[in-house]
């Protein structure tokens, strides 16, 4: 048991950890990850409760529950009330993940196989392309427009939030707000052929003004 | 094999049969329903082993993190390999043999109401397997493009990719064929008696799975034909640049993929369902609603598909909506579940081996089907999907799920087919033994997709090394635990303790009048059938 759980903080701290969230719409599925994990603990102790008494109290004791009260108690109000319940969360957490509202900065992201190409400009004309390299600002709304020049590839930065596919002809776009400064890691999420598993790139989240003082600088040494 | 021992009891019993042909021409012309199941379930067992084999090259590969025994080309084929024997091979053919033996015995019928084309069905398969277990030989490789063949990648394979398509094909004919013949022999060949409600849920369940069947087989075929155009003929189906939309291909992929998940555990719903009340010597508990929650499981399974694709870029309202349906299944699941615990209610239960791997379903399927409801919540979804806890997911529905309803089916129905018990302490052994040790292989997955590891990767940062050392370990007690099973099979076919007519003595049904071993020919003369056979009641005494 002690074991376990060293294990789990141990795994739970890498820099790719989606259960030590450094973003909003991370932060949000982790509680609810939480939440639901309690559930099916829940859920399970109750099976396995009414399981064992199946099997321990065999005959000699009555049983008061009649077929109804089991049915339509266990199998109808137990998981509708339930389903209604997370309904609400996925409409709510659904919206914040949404790119609602003007964002701070956009970036347009382009997979290839196997890499990863960044892309920012700003409304000067400046532009500058990083591969496998993303520089991000804390705390600001950052929209990602994700496209492919070749097979279908998903953006993910599992601490800072949910992926979203690269496919040919479209160009989604993911929202992201960081709320932890420091570095993280990326990877594609989208099987896309022999190097998938090392399609990684490497993200920095800065304080505002550092973003602002490495942005400026990398436009200028930008061919 | 089972069918050897079967033979020599049946000469004395069946005298004009006695002209039946030997030798390899018995089994490559056999019209008889239960050879037929008999090669269903020898098939299904070697593809188990070969896919299992696959499964152990996947996991020996991550027993550490970096590149170690295999190139990634290779992995990538043995994860796509993996994926499409044990569904196509191994867990849907042993489901068909097993309603090829056991409907006609439930419903008083003397053999399928189609023997020709049952013949057919079956020996298309290993024409289809060997077309496709070829392309691994093939200078291109085998196809490495995930068992959901998403192009545009599956079409940067070599022609392998044809002949994967045709052993799809060659699988779906047979799957289609295999149906309708449960189907005609359903509906038409049940005993005077035997209403459709008095028909135990195995054959409940295997109708309602065959009309699935029927239904999304073509839409397979149908897309793996737009990928072979695509790919060889020059069409644009999934080609943006020519117009296409390679989304388009996860929407046909996945309104058979969902349907098609259905396809392999309502079976499974319907073995555990005769299972329990035989041990618990109990009739089922709501017979009725059972039948119900598996007829609206099967319709939901129709319009849920997209939960597979939330990531592609839906407008949030479609999300909505197939995560609302696809928590709504559910509802009918959660009652199949009380439905099982209320029938052991109150009863004088017993466990030998059936029994343990029935109620290992239960316990073990339920916690697939809460992750799959976790799955299903659109905004967590996007962290999940296509990780670990995917994989973990999927597995416990389908190896703690399908194959442990078949393996619970095999110790239950052996004694029937092959006319001796099983050795019940091995088979003992060999269920814990499993249990252990699948849960050890699986559960660590759950945690290592909630971290972040992404599936189909043979190679994984440092701060996952842990858990998968642990689920390798527990990969490889699993997977050679399961010789035993096969050594078990060997076993009872060979000899033991001779099995009665009623073998089991809380069974019912029309499966256990017939002796044991049961005789090539069975209810030549339909029995007539009425509640003391049949029995279900939809109340707790
Ligand atoms: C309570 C019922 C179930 C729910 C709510 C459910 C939900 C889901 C969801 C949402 C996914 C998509 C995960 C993702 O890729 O992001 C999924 C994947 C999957 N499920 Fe289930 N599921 C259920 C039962 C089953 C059953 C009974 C089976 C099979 C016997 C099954 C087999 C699979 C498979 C094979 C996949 C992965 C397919 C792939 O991407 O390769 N599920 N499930
Ligand atoms: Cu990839
Ligand atoms: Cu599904």
């Amino acid at each position: 048991m002690a074991l376990l759980v060293i294990l789990t903080a141990s795994a739970c701290q890498g820099p790719v950890s989606a259960l030590d969230p450094a973003g909003q719409g991370a932060a949000d599925i982790a509680w609810i990850t939480w939440v639901m994990i309690a559930g099916t603990l829940f859920f399970m102790a109750l099976m396995t409760g009414l399981w064992l008494h199946a099997v321990y109290r065999r005959s000699d004791r009555p049983l008061k529950l009649s077929n109804t009260t089991v049915l339509v108690g266990g199998g109808l109000v137990l998981p509708l009330v339930v389903i209604t319940l997370l309904l609400v969360y996925g409409i709510r957490s659904g919206h914040s993940m949404l790119p609602i509202g003007a964002p701070d900065l956009e970036i347009r992201v382009t997979a290839y196989q196997w890499f990863w190409e960044f892309e920012y400009s700003d409304d000067q004309g400046r532009s500058l392309t990083l591969v496998d390299e993303l520089h991000l600002p804390l705390g600001q709304r950052i929209d990602f427009h994700i496209d492919t020049a070749d097979v279908i590839h998903s953006f993910w930065i599992p601490a800072l939030g949910g992926k979203m596919d690269a496919i040919p002809g479209r160009t989604n776009t993911l929202r992201l707000v960081p709320t932890r400064a420091g570095q993280f890691g990326g990877q594609c999420a989208e099987f896309c052929g022999a190097r998938h598993a090392h399609m990684h790139f490497a993200v920095t989240v800065h304080e505002p003004e550092d973003f602002q003082r490495w942005l400026d600088t990398a436009f200028e040494d930008a061919p | 094999m089972s069918q050897d021992t079967t033979a020599h009891h049946d000469d004395h019993h069946d005298d004009h049969h006695s002209a039946h042909p030997t030798g390899l021409t018995r089994w490559l012309f056999s019209t008889n329903h239960k050879e037929i199941g008999t090669l269903y379930l020898v098939f299904s067992l070697a593809m188990f082993l070969v896919g299992g084999a696959m499964a152990l090259v996947i996991r020996a590969e991550l027993f550490a993190p970096g590149l170690q025994l295999v190139n990634p080309e290779f992995f990538n084929q043995m994860t796509t390999m993996h994926a499409l024997v044990m569904i196509f091979g191994a867990v849907m053919p042993a489901f068909v043999g097993l309603a090829n033996w056991m409907v006609p015995l439930m419903i008083g019928a003397p053999d399928m109401a189609l023997p020709r084309m049952n013949n057919w069905s079956f020996w298309i398969l290993p024409f289809a397997f060997t077309l496709l277990l070829a392309t691994l030989f093939m200078p291109s490789g085998a196809p490495a493009s995930g068992w959901t063949l998403y192009p545009p990648l599956s079409l940067q394979g070599g022609n392998s990719l044809a002949f994967v398509i045709l052993a799809i094909h060659l699988m779906g004919i047979s799957s289609i064929m295999g149906a309708i013949n449960i189907i005609a022999t359903i509906l038409n060949m049940r005993a005077p008696g035997m209403t459709l409600l008095r028909m135990p849920l195995f054959v409940w369940t295997w109708l309602i799975t065959a009309f699935l069947l029927i239904a999304v087989m073509p839409v397979l075929a149908g897309a793996v034909t737009m990928l072979l155009t695509d790919r060889f003929f020059g069409t644009s189906f999934f080609n943006a640049a020519g117009g296409g939309d390679p989304v388009l291909y996860q929407h046909i992929f996945w309104f058979f993929g969902h349907p098609e998940v259905y396809i392999m555990i309502l079976p499974a719903f319907g073995i555990v369902s005769e299972i329990i009340p035989t041990f618990s010597r109990k009739p089922l508990f709501g017979y009725t609603s059972m039948v119900y929650a598996t007829a609206s499981i099967a319709f939901l399974s129709f319009i849920v598909w997209a939960h597979h694709m939330f990531t592609v870029g839906m407008p949030l309202g479609a999300m909505l909506f197939f995560m609302y349906a696809t928590m709504i299944i559910a509802v009918p699941t959660g009652i199949k579940i009380f439905n099982w615990i209320a029938t052991m209610w109150r009863s004088s239960m017993t466990f030998e081996t059936p029994m343990l791997f029935a109620l290992g379903f239960v316990v073990l399927f339920t916690i697939g089907g809460l992750s799959g409801v976790m799955l299903a919540i659109v905004p967590a979804n996007f962290q999940y999907h296509d990780t670990y806890f995917v994989v973990a997911h999927f597995h416990y529905v389908l190896v703690t799920g399908a194959i442990y309803s078949i393996m619970a089916a095999v110790y239950y129905w052996l004694p029937k087919w092959t006319g001796h018990m099983y050795n019940e302490k091995l088979g003992k052994i060999h269920f814990w033994w499993s249990t252990v040790w699948v849960n050890v292989l699986f559960f660590p997955q759950h945690y290592l997709g909630l971290a972040g590891m992404p599936r189909r990767i043979p190679d994984y940062a440092v701060q996952f090394t842990e858990f998968n050392v642990i689920s390798s370990i527990g990969g490889f007690m699993f997977g050679f635990g399961q010789l035993l099973f096969v050594y078990i099979i060997w076993q009872c076919v060979r000899g033991g303790e001779k099995a009665t007519a009623q073998v089991w003595e809380g069974a019912r049904g029309l499966e256990w009048t017939v002796p044991s071993p049961a005789p090539l020919h069975t209810f030549d003369t339909p029995p007539v059938v009425d509640d003391s056979v049949a029995v279900h009641k939809d109340s707790l005494t």
